[in-house]
């Protein structure tokens, strides 16, 4: 069989799997150690971007007895083996990578047989999808039990070297570089390295963090998030500033409503940033997070604050982690009362990651409001008009229209509810301490805070059970889509 | 429409036996040929059109032929004529997902596989 040339890497790519897989692929691969290599076929999901790509591992194809040879120290895959991984490619949208463990010491680069190897893979799975994709990772560890990783990929003719492994499980996401950041202002983070030690603030540098929706909640996430250390922000939000934004978004002042229009509340989240830690990097992005475009950062994340309150976010969210391995953290408030007087101050915090439930399966999504929120003003209108017409002809309005209501939230509930979800980021981030439970809900102005929390499984064969890591291969089950009448997103 | 949402309508129409047509260009799907016990017409064609935000917003109304003799014989109200490619249509006010009868939209399990069902109950004597 022809094999293909082996190009230069050119583009950066990254890989993202469960703390499930991650364990379950050490324990295979370094089951021969300190002397011997071991090897499998993993299954994965890609989604490529302007600026590269992304794979997600989905499952790991564990050989069994006979399909790799034990009577050598190297990997040999033997045909029956390569025939079980070619076979499942026919039935699947996904792709099938190899990794393989590098003897102890040994350095985790590609060999001329690893090149041999590669290229027969690449060719021969080519033959069994209607696209070509094929990674190939290299694990090993040191004396004291070090681990490191390299890879390397192909899509097409585009070849692809792997910058970046994400690994998430609920208590951890983990991150390893090619090129991590080095703190180089211990002093200003003096105290959070006291408290959570210096491998925190390095995690903290080294994070990626998306934050959707800068208002009420976001901004002070971000704002605590900023100060934390984090070295990366993706603020996402379609919104210009509002006058009555002043008294709870962070990072606006009166200056900014001096002349129209008013800035982008992801400019002004973006300054506020800046102020605290010039050396960060912030992406600031005109957009919202079911857009294409605004996907293709949120994909190269650690985590996802989902700050926007609103459902067909919550449903993203939830979207973002079973397929795309992106975990989030979900905030909505809200405030109860009648008769002028404020009875509860309710705050929501919900985890969303792979093997988690989704939005729907914890009953976060009324169908109506989603579809409301998705509208356009024109078809609000019209539909509020139909509604008029069927109750003039005697019938109900509610299958046309009916209102969404609630009341205003206020700075100071925001602000405590933004910094409690910055606070779990903190802590889920660095590995040092997670959310009581996956959804809860509290409420300031009741006995015992009104604590009401649980940790539910996912609905059995629910797309969150059914296609962790599937990525873009999983298209034909997406349930959020942008709707076409949004403006296009702009990364400023 | 973008490809997710494409790829995602052809699979549910893939699971069909009734004939369907994606209209691309005018984002609907007409559903050909469906039975109707009504007594006016053995078969007819039924578009519904695909909402912005599917499949997060329901699917909803049903537009009938604009020439066609159901109009007025099946529950809805009848609203105005559309163009959608060379056809014109009449939208009838039919509302299964927002309290027309039908379960609450569930994008995991709802779509133009199952809408189908409820446009074949509103074709139907009751």
């Amino acid at each position: 069989m022809a094999r293909k040339a082996l190009s230069n890497p050119a583009l950066a790519a990254t890989v993202r799997m469960t703390g499930a897989v991650r364990e379950q692929l050490e324990t295979l691969l370094f089951s021969r150690y300190p002397k011997k290599e071991w090897a499998t076929f993993f299954v994965f999901g890609v989604r490529e971007t302007s600026r590269g790509a992304v794979i997600t591992i989905a499952d790991v194809l564990v050989p069994e007895p006979g399909d790799l040879n034990p009577d050598i120290a190297i990997v040999e895959f033997r045909e029956q083996y390569s025939v079980r991984a070619a076979m499942f490619l026919r039935t699947s949208a996904l792709f099938i990578g190899v990794i393989h463990s590098h003897p102890q010491n040994v350095q985790v680069l590609p060999s001329s047989l690893d090149d041999d190897m590669d290229g027969y893979y690449r060719e021969y799975f080519s033959g069994f999808s209607s696209v070509s994709a094929y990674f190939s990772l290299i694990a090993g560890k040191d004396g004291r039990s070090n681990f490191s990783i390299s890879g390397r990929g192909w899509i097409g003719d585009r070849s692809y070297s792997v910058q970046e492994f994400i690994t998430v499980t609920p208590g951890q996401i983990k991150r390893d570089s090619k090129a991590p950041k080095r703190i180089t202002d211990p002093e200003y983070r003096e105290r959070l390295q006291r408290l959570y030690g210096e491998a925190a603030a390095t995690r903290l540098l080294n994070s990626t963090v998306v934050i959707a929706g800068c208002s009420g909640t976001g901004s002070p996430a971000a704002h605590v998030l900023a100060r934390a250390g984090v070295g990366r922000f993706i603020l996402v939000d379609p919104e210009r500033l509002d006058k009555s934004n002043l008294e709870r978004v962070h990072g606006s002042y009166a200056e900014h409503f001096v002349k129209k229009p008013y800035p982008f509340k992801v400019e002004t989240l973006r300054d506020l940033i800046l102020k605290i830690n010039p050396a960060a990097e912030v992406t600031a992005i005109v957009g919202n997070i079911l857009q294409p475009l605004v996907r293709d950062y949120i994909v190269t994340a650690d985590l996802l604050l989902c700050c926007t309150d609103t459902n067909h976010s919550r449903a993203a969210a939830g979207e973002l982690a079973y397929r795309y391995l992106v975990p989030a953290l979900d905030v909505g408030v809200l405030l109860e009362g009648q008769k002028g007087a404020v009875n509860h101050e309710i705050g929501q915090i919900t985890v969303y990651a792979p093997g988690l439930p989704c939005a729907y399966c914890l009953d976060q999504i009324d169908s109506w409001v989603a579809a409301v929120e998705l509208m356009s003003e024109e078809e609000k209108e019209r539909r509020r008009r139909e509604a008029q017409a069927a109750v003039e002809r005697g019938e109900k309005a509610a299958p046309y229209w009916r209102d969404v209501a609630g009341l205003p939230t206020v700075g100071h509930f925001t602000t405590l509810a933004g910094a409690m979800l910055a606070s779990y980021a903190i802590g889920w981030l660095t590995g040092t301490f997670f959310p009581p439970r996956n959804h809860f809900q509290f409420d300031i102005l009741a006995q015992d805070f009104g604590f009401v929390g649980f940790d539910a499984s996912p609905e059995a064969g629910c797309y969150c059970e059914r296609l962790v890591g599937h990525s873009d291969q999983a298209g034909t089950y997406a349930v959020v889509s942008a709707p076409a009448h949004w403006p296009s997103p702009r990364v400023l | 429409m973008s490809p997710d949402i494409k790829a995602r309508i052809l699979r549910e129409l893939a699971e069909l036996s009734w004939q369907t047509q994606l209209l691309e260009g005018s984002d609907a799907v007409i559903y050909v040929g469906l039975p109707s016990s009504l007594g006016v017409v053995e078969k007819t064609d039924v578009l519904v059109p695909v909402p912005s935000g599917y499949p997060q917003t329901m699917l909803d109304y049903a537009f009938l032929p604009a020439d066609s003799p159901l109009k007025g014989r099946v529950p809805g109200a009848v609203q105005e004529n559309v163009q959608f490619g060379a056809r014109a249509w009449t939208k009838i006010s039919y509302h299964p997902h927002t309290g027309g009868g039908g379960p609450t939209w569930d994008p995991r399990f709802h779509g133009f596989h199952t809408y189908v069902d409820e446009v074949l109950t509103w074709l139907a004597r009751h």
